[in-house]
C-alpha cells in the first residue's frame, strides 16, 4: 500500500467532472451575468453557486462561488489522504500559499482595491482565508510585511530577511525570497516522500526551472533594466536571482542571460525539455512584441506537463498534482470568463484565453 | 423482464400544451423523449417566447436560491414533502425567498467575521504572550511607549545598530529588550519616554525592519493593555458565535417545511419546462413523443380527453427494432425475483429488449449460498435473524439483501440436511446422518470439488445456451462464434478431464481434443486479427472460469472447519460454562462470516463468471415525468 | 511420515503464498474502489468485479493444495 489509491481514485473520477471544451463553449456564449449564472448550476459548480446565490449578490455571486468551491475542493482533497501522502499533499498545495503571498504584495504595492487582489487569490494553502484577507487590507508593502510577521506566518523569516539585506527592498527580491523559501522547504520535505514523491520532486524542479527561464527572459528583453541590475548584484553572477537548481545548471542560465535576444535564449535551451514551448512562444513574442507571449506559452506547456503526471504516476503525487493543476486552471478561466462575459466580450474572444487540457 | 412499452406521439394544438404536460406529470407515467430524437418525424423545436424563457429563469434563479437555503441552514431532503401544507403561488414564493435571502445573508456573514476574528486575534494574542515575558519594566509606566521589531534571525545584527540608534535619539532614555519569537524570527522591544515616541516612530519607519502591527483598536502603548484588550475580545467571541448560530437555527426550525417544499414546487416546474423545450412543432401543434407501459395506453388517453378534449391526441407509433432495443427499462419482476432486480442494476440495468437475468439469479444465487453455508443450525438462526432485522427496514437495498439473505438460509437448511451439519457435527449426537456426504470427512473431499465443478460446469454451460440464443436472436455474428467456441471448449474440457481420470472411456480424448481446437477456432475467428493470439488465453481463462467454482467447496470447508473447531474446543475446556460461551461465540463469528461471505461469493460467481456469457446490461430506466406535488401550473403561463 | 509433513507444509505455502498475494492486490484495488465508489455510486457493480478478479489467485492456490494432498 503506497497510501495513494484511495485519494488518487477519489481525484481521477473528480477529473471526469472537470470542465470539456463543450462546457466552455456555453459557459462562453452566456450574454449576461445571470447568465451565466444558470449555465454554472448544469455544471460541477451547482453547489457552490446556489450557496453564492444566498451568500452574496447577483454581480459578486460567480466569483464567490469559485473561491469556495476551490476552498472545499481542497478541503476535501487534503481528507484523501493519511500521512505520509498527507503531507506531500500538504507541500504541493502550499506553492498557492506563495502565490498568495505575491499577489497580495504586488496587489498592496500597486495600491489594488481589495476586492481586486482577492478575485486573483487561491486560498488552498497552510494561509487560511482569514489570514489572506487581513494582509490584502493593508495600506502598504511595508505594512502586509510587518502583519505578516506579526501573525508569524511560516514565510515571515524568508521576507524579513530579503527585507533587511537591502536598503530599499524592492518587489522582485520579495517574490525572489518567497519562492526560494518554497523550493527549498518543499524540497527538503519531499525527500522524505519515497518513490511515490518523485514526481514532486520533478514538478518543484520544473517549476523552478520556469521562473528562472521567466527571470532570464526578462532580462533579455530588457537590456536596460539588465544593465542596472547587473551593478546592483553580487559579484556571484546572475545566479543570485535565481531559484533552486531544477533540471537547468545555473551556468547554462547565466550564459543564457547574456545573449542578445529571445530568439538566443530558445537557442541555447534548446536541448532542454522546455525547448519547444520556448521556441513556440518566442516567435509569438517575435511578431507580438509581447513578453508575455513566451510566458504564456511555459505556463500552456507547465499545465500541459502537470496534467500529464496523471497518467505517468498513477500510484504516486502525480495524480494529485496534476488535478490541482487542471481545477487551478479551471477556476481561472471561468474567472475569465466571468470577466468577459460582463464587458460583453464575444464568445471567440472569451475562448481564446481559455486554456483546457483535452 | 421489462414491462411492455408502448411508444406514444401526442399532438394537440399549442395552447392545450401546458394543460397536457400537466396532465402527464400527474399521471407519472408517461417517459418523455426529445422529438429531435426522431429525425424521421421531421419536426421542428417548438418555438417558445422571449417571457416563457424569462419566467423559465426566474423559476430557476430561485430554486437554486432555495437549494441553497437548504443547504446553508442544515436542512436535509425528506422521502415525502410536508403533509397538510397547501403551496402558494409561485410569486409569493418568490417575495418570501427574497425576505429570507438576506436575514440568512447577514448572519452567515457575520459567522465568517467572527471565526476570521477568532482566528487571527488568536494568533496576535500568541506574538504577544512570547514576547510579555521581555518587555522592560518602563514598558509598564505610564508615560512610556513601546514599539516591536521582527526579524529574521539570521538578520539579528540589524536590531544592535537600530539599539543605539534609538539610544543616541532618546539621549540614552530608551529601553530595549531581545527576544528569539519562534524558530526563524527575533524580535526587539523599544521602550522611549512619550516626549521620543515621534522620532523613534520615524527612525523605525525608514529602517528595514518589520514592525509587530496590531490591529489598531489593540495597538495601545502598553503592551499589558494590549493583551488584556485582545482577550476580553477573544473571549467574548464564543458568546457572539453561537447568538449567530441559534439565529439561523430558528431561521431553520420556523422555515424548513416551506423551503422543503418550495424546492419540490420549483423542481416540479423547471420538469414541466423541461418537456416544453424537448418539445416538437408542425404547423399549429406541439408534439410530445415518449414511452409509456402497454397497459398504461388508455389511461393516458383518457386523462388527456378530459383535461383538453378534442385539442389533443395521443398515437401509438409502430416501433422499429432498433427503437425497441432503446425502449426505457421498467423491470417487472414477480414479487419473489424483486429483491434479486436490484442486485442486477448494480451490475447494470438489462436492455428492453434483452433477457432479464434476476429470475437466473434468482434461483442460483442462494443455492450457491446454501451449498457454502450447508448448516441446518446456521440456516435457521440466519432465517430468524433475518426476519427479526427486517421488520425495521424500509423498502430499499437493505430490504432486498435481507430477502435475499432469507431465501440463502433457506437453502443452506436444505444442504445442511444433505451433508448432514447442524453447528458443524452437533447433530451427530441426536442421530443426523449426512444424506449426501459428510463435507468435512477426508474422504469426501474429492467428491466435494466435484460437486462445486460439476454445478459450476452446468452454470456456465446454461449461461452459454443462453447467450447463443441471444446471439441468434440478435443476429449476432460475433456473439455466435465467441460463445459457441467456449462452449464448445468447456465440453471438450470435461470431457478431456473425464477421461484421464478414467470416469469416462479413454476413446474419447481423440475427439475431445478436435472440439477443443474447432472450439479455439471459433473464439479467435471472432476476436479478429489478435483472435490468434488471445484464443488460447482465453481458452486457459476458461479453466479459471471452471475452477472458480471451486470457491463453493472452499468457502464450504472453511465454515465447517470453524464450526467443528467451536465444538472441539468447548469440549476441551474444564468447565462446561466457560466451554459453551466459547462455542458460542465462535459460531456467532461463523455465522457473521457465513452470511457475508457467501453472499459475496455467490455474487462473484454471477456477476464474473455467469454474466459475462450472455449478459451486457446497458439498458435505459424509465423515468416518466411525475410531479412532485399536485395543482402545478395554476398560472397558466402560455407557450407561444 | 517426513513426506507427510512436507507435503502439508507444500499445500499451506500453495494457499498461503496465493492468499497473500490476493489480499496485496485486493487491498490496492478495494482502497481505489473505495475512491472511485465515492466519486461515482453507480460503479459499484464494476467495482465489485475488479475486487473479484485476484480472488482467482486463490482459489488456484486452494485447487493446488487440495490436489497435493488429494493425489500425493
Amino acid at each position: 500500500m503506497s497510501g495513494y489509491e484511495y485519494g488518487n481514485a477519489r481525484l481521477r473520477a473528480m477529473k471526469s467532472r472537470l470542465l470539456s471544451e463543450a462546457d466552455y463553449r456555453v459557459l462562453a456564449r452566456s450574454e449576461s451575468l445571470d447568465d451565466l449564472i444558470g449555465a454554472l448550476t448544469r455544471t460541477a459548480y451547482r453547489r457552490a453557486v446556489e450557496a453564492a446565490l444566498v451568500r452574496v449578490g447577483e454581480p459578486e455571486a460567480i466569483s464567490y462561488a469559485l473561491s469556495q468551491d476551490l476552498i472545499a475542493t481542497a478541503r476535501r482533497i487534503r481528507a484523501f489522504y493519511e500521512p505520509p501522502a498527507q503531507h506531500m499533499l500538504a507541500i504541493i498545495l502550499r506553492s498557492y500559499d506563495v502565490h498568495n503571498l505575491k499577489t497580495i504584495l504586488r496587489g498592496v504595492e500597486r495600491g489594488a482595491a481589495p476586492d481586486e487582489i482577492r478575485a486573483l487569490l487561491l486560498p488552498i494553502g497552510d494561509l487560511t482565508e482569514a489570514l489572506l484577507d487581513d494582509l490584502v487590507q493593508m495600506p502598504s508593502l511595508r505594512a502586509a510585511i510587518d502583519r505578516i510577521a506579526t501573525l508569524r506566518l511560516p514565510q515571515a523569516a524568508a521576507l524579513t530577511a530579503a527585507q533587511a539585506g537591502r536598503t530599499d527592498a524592492i518587489l522582485s527580491d520579495l517574490e525572489l525570497a518567497l519562492e526560494r523559501w518554497y523550493f527549498e522547504t518543499a524540497m527538503q520535505q519531499a525527500q522524505a516522500g519515497r518513490g511515490e514523491a518523485a514526481s514532486l520532486r520533478e514538478a518543484l524542479a520544473v517549476d523552478a526551472d520556469l521562473t528562472n527561464l521567466l527571470t532570464v527572459l526578462r532580462l533579455v528583453h530588457a537590456p536596460g533594466e539588465r544593465a542596472a541590475l547587473q551593478r546592483r548584484i553580487e559579484p556571484g553572477g546572475w545566479r543570485a536571482l535565481f531559484v533552486g537548481p531544477g533540471r537547468l545548471p545555473f551556468a547554462l542560465l547565466e550564459s543564457a542571460v547574456a545573449e542578445p535576444a529571445l530568439a538566443g535564449v530558445a537557442d541555447v535551451l534548446r536541448q532542454s525539455i522546455y525547448a519547444v514551448p520556448l521556441r513556440a512562444g518566442v516567435e509569438a513574442a517575435r511578431r507580438s512584441g509581447r513578453l508575455s507571449d513566451v510566458e504564456r506559452s511555459l505556463k500552456r506547456w507547465r499545465l500541459r506537463w502537470r496534467a500529464g503526471l496523471i497518467a505517468r504516476d498513477p500510484l504516486g503525487t502525480g495524480v494529485p498534482l496534476g488535478y490541482l493543476a487542471l481545477k487551478v486552471n479551471e477556476i481561472g478561466n471561468l474567472r475569465w470568463i466571468a470577466r468577459g462575459v460582463r464587458a460583453r466580450l464575444a464568445a471567440d474572444a472569451i475562448l481564446a484565453e481559455v486554456e483546457w487540457v483535452a | 423482464m421489462s414491462r411492455e412499452m408502448a411508444r406514444v406521439q401526442i399532438i394537440g394544438l399549442k395552447p392545450a400544451l401546458l394543460p397536457v404536460i400537466r396532465a402527464l406529470g400527474e399521471l407519472g407515467c408517461v417517459h418523455l423523449d426529445r422529438a429531435a430524437d426522431a429525425p424521421e418525424l421531421l419536426l421542428q423545436p417548438l418555438s417558445v417566447d422571449a417571457a416563457l424563457i424569462r419566467a423559465q429563469e426566474e423559476i430557476s434563479r430561485h430554486f437554486a436560491q432555495v437549494k441553497g437555503l437548504l443547504d446553508m441552514l442544515g436542512i436535509a431532503r425528506r422521502a415525502a414533502p410536508p403533509a397538510g401544507m397547501t403551496v402558494e403561488p409561485l410569486d409569493v414564493i418568490y417575495a418570501r425567498i427574497a425576505e429570507l435571502v438576506p436575514q440568512v445573508r447577514v448572519l452567515k456573514a457575520q459567522q465568517d467575521a467572527l471565526r476570521a476574528e477568532r482566528e487571527l486575534l488568536a494568533r496576535f494574542e500568541d506574538t504577544m504572550r512570547q514576547l510579555l515575558p521581555v518587555f522592560p519594566p518602563m514598558a509598564r509606566q505610564p508615560d512610556s511607549v513601546s514599539f516591536g521589531l521582527l526579524v529574521s534571525r539570521s538578520h539579528a545584527d540589524v536590531l544592535t545598530l537600530i539599539a543605539s540608534e534609538v539610544g543616541r535619539i532618546t539621549q540614552g532614555r530608551a529601553e530595549t529588550a531581545t527576544a528569539a519569537v519562534g524558530e526563524a524570527l527575533c524580535a526587539m522591544l523599544i521602550v522611549v519616554p512619550r516626549a521620543y515616541a515621534d522620532p523613534v516612530n520615524a527612525l523605525l519607519d525608514r529602517e528595514d525592519v518589520s514592525r509587530l502591527r496590531l490591529p489598531r483598536e489593540f495597538s495601545t502603548d502598553s503592551p499589558d493593555a494590549a493583551i488584556a484588550a485582545l482577550r476580553r475580545q477573544l473571549n467574548a467571541l464564543p458568546g457572539r458565535l453561537a447568538q449567530v448560530e441559534q439565529d439561523l437555527a430558528a431561521l431553520a426550525q420556523r422555515w424548513e417545511d416551506r423551503l422543503l417544499l418550495w424546492s419540490d414546487r420549483l423542481q416540479d416546474e423547471l420538469d414541466a419546462y423541461e418537456v416544453i423545450a424537448s418539445a416538437g412543432e408542425t404547423g399549429m401543434t406541439f408534439v410530445l413523443l415518449g414511452w409509456t407501459p402497454e397497459d398504461e395506453v388508455e389511461r393516458v388517453q383518457r386523462a388527456l380527453y378530459e383535461r383538453a378534449g378534442d385539442a389533443v391526441e395521443i398515437i401509438r407509433l409502430p416501433v422499429t427494432p432498433e427503437e425497441r432495443r432503446h425502449a426505457p427499462v421498467l423491470l417487472a419482476n414477480p414479487a419473489p425475483v424483486r429483491p434479486f432486480e436490484a442486485l442486477v442494476r448494480l451490475y447494470g440495468l438489462p436492455g428492453y429488449d434483452v433477457l432479464d437475468p434476476s429470475r437466473l439469479m434468482a434461483l442460483f444465487m442462494p443455492i450457491f449460498f446454501g451449498m457454502m453455508l450447508g448448516d441446518i443450525g446456521y440456516g435457521a438462526l440466519l432465517l430468524g435473524l433475518v426476519f427479526l432485522v427486517r421488520r425495521r427496514l424500509k423498502p430499499g437495498m437493505m430490504h432486498s439483501l435481507t430477502t435475499v439473505l432469507a431465501y440463502g438460509a433457506g437453502w443452506a437448511i436444505v444442504f445442511g440436511v444433505l451433508f448432514g451439519e447442524f453447528f458443524g457435527r452437533l447433530g451427530e449426537s441426536f442421530g443426523l446422518h449426512a444424506i449426501l456426504f459428510d463435507r468435512a470427512s477426508e474422504d469426501h473431499l474429492l467428491d466435494l470439488l466435484a460437486l462445486s465443478v460439476g454445478v459450476g460446469g452446468m452454470h456456465l454451460v446454461l449461461g452459454l445456451l443462453l447467450g447463443l440464443w441471444e446471439g441468434a436472436r440478435q443476429r449476432s455474428r460475433h456473439h455466435l462464434l465467441e460463445r459457441g467456441g467456449r462452449l464448445l471448449g468447456l465440453i471438450a474440457l470435461f470431457l478431456l478431464v473425464g477421461a484421464l481420470v478414467e470416469v469416462l472411456p479413454d476413446g474419447l480424448i481423440t475427439p475431445a481434443a478436435a472440439l477443443l481446437v474447432i472450439g479455439t477456432v471459433l473464439l479467435g475467428a471472432s476476436l479478429g486479427r489478435i483472435g490468434v493470439l488471445m484464443a488460447p488465453i482465453e481458452m486457459i481463462g476458461l479453466v479459471g472460469n471452471v475452477l472458480s467454482y471451486l470457491r463453493i467447496a472452499a468457502i464450504g470447508l472453511s465454515s465447517v472447519y470453524l464450526a467443528l473447531v467451536a465444538g472441539e474446543i468447548a469440549g476441551t475446556v474444564g468447565s462446561v460454562v466457560v466451554g459453551v460461551i466459547i462455542a458460542a461465540l465462535l459460531h456467532a463469528l461463523n455465522l457473521v462470516l457465513g452470511a457475508f461471505s457467501p453472499t459475496i461469493q455467490s455474487l462473484r460467481l454471477h456477476y464474473v463468471e455467469f454474466f459475462r456469457n450472455f449478459y451486457e446490461g446497458g439498458g435505459r430506466p424509465y423515468q416518466p415525468l411525475a410531479f412532485r406535488l399536485p395543482h402545478v401550473h395554476e398560472q397558466g403561463k402560455e407557450a407561444s | 511420515m517426513m513426506e507427510t509433513g512436507l507435503m502439508a507444509i507444500g499445500a499451506g505455502l500453495a494457499i498461503g503464498l496465493a492468499a497473500l498475494g490476493t489480499g496485496l492486490a485486493q487491498s490496492r484495488i478495494g482502497a481505489a474502489g473505495a475512491g472511485a465508489l465515492a466519486e461515482k455510486p453507480d460503479l459499484l457493480g464494476a467495482i465489485i468485479l475488479l475486487i473479484a478478479i485476484p480472488e482467482t489467485v486463490v482459489i488456484l492456490g486452494f485447487a493446488t493444495a487440495a490436489m497435493i494432498l488429494l493425489l500425493g
